[in-house]
């Protein structure tokens, strides 16, 4: 480890708290200010006794000035892990992060497989056009994953029903299972349309990003004295090429997370998944201010997290950014 | 001296030599893509152009994308999922007649009794034989008609100009004035100005990008048609709000807020790069102040950047807007767009019944998205050599 890793390491973890807390701040900015008071919205009533405002106003901790409330979430989030009361279910009030809880991990499966599979294919993908550049079967295959990238999600989402539960219902029939229509709760196939809606648009930026990456090494200096040594191509391609190639790719990965995440709020609303995606719309329609500032304060952290790792990484296996990463 | 004197007379002014961004249109435009490319977003974007005519009283001979041609009895309601027959069209209207008969019995003298018999039948007919909905493409409606008998040809070129509009403004505001501007006073300036913007940049990117957006509209949206009702008592424009513009507003000022941080890091990273030139240098020399050696020096180098961040920006835009009124928080009837015309679309049954509806809008967004996405890729490897 050079001299200059551990403090700019340091450095860059310490910027982790800062960042989630201007997130914060900022999302409860938009969500508490903004929208007027919270008061009328939980009561779904513009005129409201002084009385019940009180009422509500203690039930869910909305007593005093702006920065006191402020001050309160955040002690709460920070000692007790309390995104505070939902505004909608009331009747027992229940609190954003058990709401949140019973939906994270169906999303957290969907999203996971997703990921698997744009990285799983994605990298041989970008590989297979690098190494056919300049050939018809580059281009094509970029311009190719190009057209799910421009497919908007909704309508994703109903083609890939169209397809699966009728066009290729022969072979699924075939295989021993249908794909509903809809989310079904307890049945595996369910799984299918939402992965594959999610899966298609996010791999051609990855292997796009891939090929290029593998592009920019491919003609080095040390490529040539791997072919001039007498290795395979398969080699010199997996050990040296796409081994310098990945660095980078590290960087997709954090944004591919975020553009899933986004990715989830349609898809789930789209077919019906009872994951954190649709609940975080559904809080949108219902005004439901803190369980839209619990979701995207969890989602921020986990970019922010993540984004913080693949950079400590970097500084680690990359030894020139060390002396030449400005940190911004 | 001698020899100096000698030679002066032969010294030119150097010929000019190209401007970079002329040398790198030259280079796109060798490329057939790009070409194709651009000319399907011209003729997109020029029939979105198109139906703004009609905002200046000319007639385009398109028919009123809002324009309902159904009977009456179907727009009145459903009965278990089914329209409403006539015969209890006529039953129910028989009721609500003699009620409002016996509250006004002025009428009745002065009209006759009122029944259905009496007050409908003749337009009735006429009501049920204009029902256009969910025809097929003819050539009446060209891209057939949706569940109220409007005309999606018209519909689609109607949302062709939602998407021009919001996607040039958002970006023009978010992508130009917000994201370069700041991004090269950033990379320009240094010290504490760049410490501020790029560190409010930073959290605004630490945010995913559509969720932030949804955020940003979902919790305007209430207020929005408030304000603009009151800048519409204010100014005596009562044409805002039923044009759409409260939700062009809306959606552009969402997209700049979310969109600047990116592109401004982007131009900032390149500004860096061309800080320190030998002609920055001179020009700095000379006596430039800031605003002169950002418009004149910097920009230009970075134009070429700048084409693809605003090609690609557009498409993401045009995207976003979609999802945005999908989701009905973006762009609200009867303003016409595309995410409109997707959601009234239906599902996975009205796809295979109507195939029209999801087709349309479908294969518009697809055309337009791919140009802007395969535009951007392709000014990227001109630009950027070693990745061809």
């Amino acid at each position: 480890m050079g001299s200059g890793a551990v403090p700019l390491l340091i450095r860059r973890l310490l910027l982790v708290p800062l960042l989630v807390f201007a997130v914060m701040a900022l999302t409860y900015a938009l969500t508490h200010a903004a929208p007027g008071d919270p008061v009328k919205i939980i009561a779904g009533a513009r005129d409201i006794e002084p009385e019940r405002a009180q009422q509500i106003r203690e039930e869910f901790g909305l007593e005093g000035s702006y920065v006191e409330r402020f001050a309160r979430y955040v002690w709460g989030v920070v000692s007790r892990g309390d995104l505070g009361p939902s505004y909608y279910y009331r009747s027992p009030v229940r609190s954003v992060q058990e709401l949140l809880g019973q939906r994270i991990w169906v999303s957290a499966q969907i999203n996971l497989i997703v990921m698997a599979l744009v990285f799983g294919l994605g990298i041989p993908l970008g590989v297979y056009a690098a190494v056919n550049r300049g050939k018809w079967k580059d281009p094509t295959l970029i311009a190719f994953l190009k057209i799910f990238d421009s497919i908007p999600s909704p309508i994703l989402v109903v083609l890939m029903a169209a397809l699966m539960v009728n066009g290729l219902a022969p072979i699924f029939n075939f295989l021993g299972f249908n794909v509903p229509n809809v989310w079904t709760p307890g049945d595996p196939a369910s799984y299918i349309i939402p992965v594959v809606a999610l899966t298609l648009p996010s791999i051609g930026g990855t292997a796009r990003f891939v090929r290029i990456s593998c592009l920019t090494t491919i003609d080095d200096d040390y490529v040539r004295t791997a072919r001039a040594k007498g290795l395979t191509e398969r080699r010199i391609l997996y050990g040296h090429v796409l081994r310098n190639a990945m660095l980078p790719l590290s960087t997709v990965f954090g944004l591919s997370i975020v553009g899933i995440i986004g990715g989830s709020i349609i898809i789930e609303t789209a077919y019906g998944v009872p994951g954190v995606g649709a609940f975080m719309f559904q809080s949108i329609t219902q005004r439901d201010f803190n369980v839209i500032l619990g979701f995207t304060l969890l989602t921020a952290t986990l970019f922010i997290v993540v984004n913080a790792l693949i950079d400590a990484l970097y500084i680690f296996i990359d030894p020139r950014i060390r002396f030449t990463a400005r940190f911004q | 001296m001698t020899t100096r004197a000698e030679i002066q007379p032969q010294w030119a002014m150097p010929q000019r030599s190209e401007a970079p961004w002329l040398r790198a249109l030259r280079a796109i435009l060798k490329k057939r893509v790009a070409v194709v490319c651009i000319a399907v977003i011209v003729v997109l974007y020029g029939a979105g152009a198109f139906t703004m005519l009609d905002a200046f009283g000319i007639d385009i001979g398109l028919q009123d994308p809002n324009q309902s041609n159904l009977s009456q009895r179907r727009s009145i309601r459903e009965v278990d999922g089914a329209p409403e027959t006539l015969g209890a069209f006529t039953q129910r209207l028989d009721v609500e007649l003699s009620t409002l008969g016996e509250l006004n019995p002025e009428i009745v003298d002065e009209y006759g009794p009122l029944t259905a018999d009496t007050v409908l039948p003749a337009r009735t007919e006429l009501v049920l034989s204009g029902d256009e909905s969910l025809q097929g493409p003819s050539s009446d409606h060209w891209l057939g008609t949706d569940r109220n008998g409007r005309d999606i040809f018209a519909r689609a070129m109607y949302s062709l100009r939602t998407t021009l509009i919001i996607s040039i403004i958002s970006v023009v505001f978010g992508n130009l004035f917000l994201g370069l501007g700041l991004g090269l006073l950033a990379g320009y300036r240094g010290g504490l100005i760049d410490q501020i913007i790029m560190r409010i940049g930073d959290v605004m990117l630490a945010m995913p990008g559509l969720l932030f957006l949804i955020v940003v509209v979902a919790v305007f949206r209430d207020q929005w048609e408030d304000w603009f009702r009151a800048i519409e008592d204010a100014t005596g424009m009562h044409w805002l709000i039923e044009q759409g513009v409260d939700d062009y507003v809306l959606i552009v000022f969402a997209l700049s807020l979310v969109g600047w941080a990116g592109s401004a890091r982007f131009y900032r990273a390149q500004v860096l790069a061309l800080r320190e030139s030998d002609y920055i240098l001179a020009a700095e020399t000379i006596g430039a102040r800031t605003p002169r050696v950002l418009i004149r020096h910097l920009f230009p180098g970075i134009l070429p950047w700048f084409i693809v961040g605003f090609s690609a920006s557009l498409g993401e835009v045009a995207g976003s807007e979609v999802v945005l009124t999908w989701l009905g928080i973006g762009i609200t009837p009867p303003t016409p767009s595309f995410g409109i015309l997707v959601s009234n679309a239906g599902g996975r049954t009205s796809l295979l019944a109507y195939p029209w509806l999801m087709l349309v809008p479908f294969t518009s967004l697809l055309i337009l998205m791919l140009a802007f996405n395969l535009l951007g890729d392709a000014i990227n490897d001109v630009l950027n050599p070693r990745g061809r």
